[in-house]
């Protein structure tokens, strides 16, 4: 029925050779290339490029494989669980009692890892679970799923500050600041 | 001012803000832990990331303790320094 990565009909609109980037923000679900979405650069600090994965969108009533990097409210997931790590998961994900509290844990777990990347950089990647624009597709493997959570950014952001703070702050930094002040 | 007194005013500050930190973090690391103990996640890969960020933050937590008690130490010492002296000059005046 499909085609390696090719919409069966008309012509097609994904690339074999890109990379996509689908921002699931239910009820919204937008796809574009993703070094559209963020530069290379970034897709590679923030470690994305480890969670390509092949995902089954629906793009004007044809179905298609792409491979994307799936950002579920700025959260990425691969597809299945890996055995023995903590990588988030649609798999994980599905079977979570509680979906919410999964991806706080999981947004927590990536932050503490990009805890090197500077904040302004941090904040383009949060700001894509308010992204609104690109092509607006169904994911095959979503569907049907109650995913639809509520994330709270400002908390968020506020324990990724506090862990740069923990990470940077230096007595130094103070003392400087009173010699600059003589 | 020394470069004691700048310690001392820039230790200030610097502990003012590890306290800050730590109080912040702490309330993540509650909220978590009352999300883990809630009946709600029944499912051991949620409570295995949970249990994960929540080992991570305690780690920050104890660092960030350690390093305000060394600081308040030191702060301390440095005030008891600054009495001392004072009170030595002013025995040298009379």
């Amino acid at each position: 029925m499909f085609h390696t990565n090719i919409c069966n009909r008309k012509k097609p609109f994904f690339k074999d050779n890109k990379i996509y980037l689908i921002c699931y923000n239910s009820p919204s679900v937008y796809i574009d290339i993703a070094e559209k979405i963020l530069n290379k650069y970034l897709l590679d600090e923030f470690g994305l490029y480890s969670f390509i994965d092949e995902w089954t969108i629906e793009d004007n009533d044809q179905e298609c494989k792409v491979k994307a990097i799936l950002l579920y409210y700025g959260l990425p997931l691969i597809k299945y669980k890996i055995p023995n790590t903590k990588i988030p998961n649609l798999e994980d994900l599905k079977n979570s009692s509680n979906k919410y509290i999964y991806y706080i844990a999981g947004m927590y777990w990536l932050l503490m890892k990009l805890s090197n990347v500077e904040p302004f950089k941090i904040k383009k990647l949060l700001n894509l679970t308010k992204k609104v624009n690109g092509r607006p597709i169904k994911v095959k493997e979503l569907e049907g799923q109650n995913l639809i959570i509520h994330p709270n950014m400002s908390d968020l952001l506020d324990f990724y500050n506090l862990i740069q703070r923990a990470r940077t702050i230096n007595i130094w930094d103070y003392y400087n600041w009173f010699i600059r002040q003589l | 001012m020394n470069d004691e007194r700048l310690l001392v005013a820039a230790l200030t500050l610097y502990l003012g803000e590890l306290s800050k930190i730590v109080n912040g973090l702490n309330q993540h690391y509650s909220r978590l832990q009352k999300a883990l103990d809630s009946e709600q996640i029944k499912d051991e890969a949620t409570k295995e990331l949970l249990e994960e960020v929540m080992i991570f933050i305690k780690t920050e937590i104890d660092s960030l303790k350690n390093t305000y008690k060394a600081s308040k130490n030191i702060y301390k010492e440095l005030i008891r320094n600054i009495s001392n002296k004072k009170q030595d000059l002013s025995k040298n005046s009379h």
